[in-house]
C-alpha cells in the first residue's frame, strides 16, 4: 500500500515515531472517507499538541504584534474625522494582514499546554478561529469601502473572548508570561480608546518575547521508542 | 497531574477504552481498534486512536514494546493501571448513583 497522503499532514517527529505502525493498521483496514477525516483531525491534534516547542507561534506573534502596533501608531497619529473607515483606510491592509497572523499566534500559544486539553482551550481555539475569519472578512469589506463597521466590533469581541480563554488556560497551567500577555491583548481589544490598537499589538509582541524566553517543551514518547 | 485521564478532554473516552483493552495484556494498534469496537459497539477512528496512544505514552500510562513486523504492541504501565482503576472507580460510582436515582424515580 502506498503512503496515505493524509499522513503527510502530521508533524515530522510524530511521523517518525508512529507512521509505520499506523500504516500497518491502515493496511489491515483500508481507510474510507470517515477514517481519512478522522486522520485529518488527528493531524490537527498533533500540531496543537507538539512534543517540542515549535518556532512558528512566537514568529506569528512577533510579526503580527509589530504590524498591529505599527498600524495602530499610524492611526493614533492622524487627525480623527468621524466617518468610517475614514482615516483608517490607509492602515486597514496592515491590520488585515495581522489578523490571520495573530489567529495563528493564539493557536500557537495554546500548543504550550502540551498534552493537556482544558475546557478553556477547547472552547477558546474555535472561538478565535471563527471570530478571526469573520474579522478578516469584515476588514476586507471595510477596506473596499463597502461598510461593515458596526459588526467589526462583534468580531473583535469574539477574538477577545477566545484569546481571553486561551490566556486563562495558560495561567491555569502556570505559564504566566504568555498567559498574562494574552489576557492583556484581549483586554486591549475591549477598551474603546484610541491607543487600544497599539496596546493590542504591544501585548502580542510581549507574548512573542515571553515565548522565546521560555520555550516550553511538552515532551514526546520516551526516547527508546522513537 | 491529579487526573491523568480525565484532563485529556476529547480523548478521555478513547483513552479509557484503550486502557481497558490493554488491561488484558499487550496489544498493537489494529488489535486495540478492533477490540474497542467489539467491546463498545462504537467505531474508533485511526486518527483518534493514535492521538490517544501518543498522549497515553507521553504520560507514561502505557509503554511501547519492540515492533514486530511494523506492528508495535503497547503495554499498560503500573501508573496506567492505577489511573485506570481510579477512572473506572469514578465511572462505577457515577453509574451506581444514576441507576439508584432511576430506580427511586420509578417507584
Amino acid at each position: 500500500m502506498s503512503r496515505e497522503p493524509v499522513l503527510r499532514l502530521y508533524p515530522r517527529p510524530w511521523r517518525r515515531r508512529y507512521e509505520d505502525e499506523l500504516m500497518a493498521v491502515l493496511e489491515a483496514r483500508p481507510p474510507g472517507l470517515r477514517d481519512r477525516l478522522n486522520l485529518l483531525g488527528g493531524a490537527l491534534d498533533a500540531h496543537l499538541h507538539p512534543w517540542s516547542p515549535p518556532a512558528w507561534p512566537a514568529a506569528a506573534a512577533a510579526i503580527g504584534g509589530i504590524a498591529w502596533t505599527f498600524a495602530g501608531a499610524i492611526a493614533l497619529g492622524q487627525p480623527v474625522p468621524p466617518d468610517w473607515p475614514g482615516y483608517l483606510q490607509e492602515t486597514l491592509p496592515l491590520f488585515l494582514a495581522a489578523v490571520p497572523l495573530l489567529m495563528l499566534a493564539a493557536l500557537g500559544a495554546s500548543t504550550r499546554l502540551g498534552s493537556r486539553d482544558p475546557v478553556a482551550a477547547r472552547i477558546g481555539r474555535p472561538v478565535v478561529v471563527g471570530a478571526s475569519v469573520a474579522w478578516a472578512v469584515l476588514l476586507t469589506v471595510a477596506a473596499a469601502n463597502l461598510g461593515g463597521g458596526a459588526i467589526l466590533a462583534v468580531a473583535a469581541t469574539g477574538v477577545a473572548a477566545g484569546t481571553l480563554l486561551l490566556g486563562i488556560a495558560l495561567l491555569a497551567a502556570d505559564d504566566r508570561g504568555p498567559g498574562i500577555a494574552l489576557l492583556a491583548a484581549s483586554l486591549a481589544l475591549l477598551v474603546p480608546v484610541a491607543w487600544a490598537p497599539v496596546a493590542y499589538g504591544a501585548a502580542w509582541t510581549a507574548a512573542a518575547v515571553t515565548q522565546l524566553r521560555d520555550p516550553r517543551p511538552s515532551g514526546g514518547p520516551t526516547a527508546a521508542t522513537r | 497531574m491529579n487526573d491523568p485521564v480525565g484532563d485529556l478532554g476529547g480523548l478521555a473516552e478513547a483513552s479509557v477504552q484503550i486502557l481497558v483493552v490493554l488491561s488484558a495484556g499487550p496489544a498493537h494498534g489494529y488489535a486495540i481498534m478492533t477490540e474497542v469496537e467489539r467491546e463498545t459497539g462504537r467505531e474508533l477512528g485511526p486518527g483518534t486512536m493514535y492521538a490517544a496512544l501518543a498522549r497515553l505514552e507521553q504520560r507514561q500510562l502505557i509503554e511501547a514494546l519492540p515492533a514486530i513486523d511494523r506492528r508495535r504492541p503497547y503495554r499498560l504501565t503500573a501508573l496506567g493501571a492505577g489511573a485506570l482503576e481510579a477512572e473506572l472507580g469514578r465511572m462505577h460510582a457515577l453509574a451506581e448513583r444514576g441507576l439508584e436515582r432511576l430506580r427511586r424515580s420509578e417507584r
